[in-house]
């Protein structure tokens, strides 16, 4: 079974006549994203970004979930007030392929098989399961979007409600700076190697210059929790229409 | 838009949101930038959680399904 989760796909952008761009707004709880400068420091969000997608290709498996929730909304921030689509997956990654036990369906990024009235097929034979392969997209996919736009990427600023004392941000352990010409690849044991023993040893020798109060521990935590862990990507509108049409082809907004 | 959270401590994404919207000729209203700024739109909100990172027990694929996995 290949690695299929190393594929990273290069977006073709298409033009978006008539539709808009994908939303923006306050989607993360009211928060508004706010450039670096104004985040004493926080390092790049484009080199967060990459050093997470960097990090998460190189993770063995891992469990997922995804809520979709789609329908009508009349405001800004895109809250969905007239709801169509209500959908819940969850499945277990490891490799390339992903394991949805509920709906007894395994897929890779580019195959599926489902498992019907005792026979394996494909999973494009039934609408149900068609459904899951069009919403429920591999994380990896995401990322790499998002990567591919981390030239917009901002961090948002940390909820002072949500976060606890002992919670953390973001902690540049200096480990990168930002590469343009990295893409994702199979060499994942090589980096992940590579990269786990800079990370610990970057731990180790680099200096806290994060930590803005050193005489109590509570501070130094308050001071940890005010770093941002959000990163915001605004993708261009062309983007949005190769992702509103495979909604569409899930066929989930009804038939009129 | 996308929304990624990420573990500090790990720096491995938790939480992935992706918010899709498309206007509604005739009913939705849009900036001088083709931005909603409101009306009626449609709206996608897809929420993801990742966890149990490197947790996952491995599953055998039962040999039919392998087979339409690995067909071209």
């Amino acid at each position: 079974m290949c690695r299929a989760r190393v594929f990273l796909t290069l977006l073709a952008w298409t033009s978006l006549a008539g539709l808009v761009r994908a939303g923006e707004g306050n989607s993360a709880g009211g928060r508004d994203g706010v450039d670096k400068p104004s985040l004493p420091n926080a390092p790049s969000p484009a080199v967060a970004l990459q050093t997470i997608v960097k990090n998460f290709v190189n993770a063995k498996n891992y469990r997922v979930k995804v809520d979709v929730l789609g329908g009508y909304s009349t405001v800004e921030d895109h809250a969905v007030g007239q709801a169509m689509v209500r959908e819940a997956y969850a499945g277990e990654v490891d490799g390339g392929l992903m394991n949805i036990p509920n709906v007894k369906v395994f897929r890779t990024l580019k195959k599926g098989a489902v498992f019907i009235d005792g026979n394996w097929k494909d999973i494009l034979s039934d609408q149900r399961t068609v459904r899951i392969d069009r919403l429920f997209k591999f994380p990896d996919v995401i990322l790499g979007n998002a990567l591919n736009n981390a030239s917009r990427a901002v961090w948002l600023a940390p909820d002072p409600v949500a976060t606890a004392v002992n919670s953390t941000g973001y902690v540049d352990d200096g480990s990168t700076e930002y590469d343009p010409d990295w893409k994702p690849s199979g060499a994942g044991a090589a980096e992940k190697a590579k990269s786990g023993k800079k990370a610990k040893s970057d731990q180790k020798a680099s200096s806290p210059r994060t930590v803005v109060f050193k005489k109590s521990k509570d501070a130094e935590k308050a001071a940890l929790a005010a770093l941002p862990r959000v990163i915001r990507v605004e993708a261009p509108p062309e983007e949005a229409l190769k992702n509103i049409i495979e909604v569409q082809n899930s066929n989930c907004f009804g038939a009129g | 838009m996308y929304e990624i959270e990420m573990d500090p401590q790990t720096k491995l994404p938790v939480r992935i949101r992706m918010v899709l919207c498309t206007a509604i000729r005739g009913e939705t209203e849009t900036n001088k930038a083709k931005k909603i700024v409101g009306g009626r739109h449609v709206a996608f909100q897809f929420d993801y959680t990742l966890s149990d990172y490197g947790k996952v027990e491995k599953t055998s694929v039962p040999v039919a399904a392998m087979k339409l996995l690995a067909r071209d």
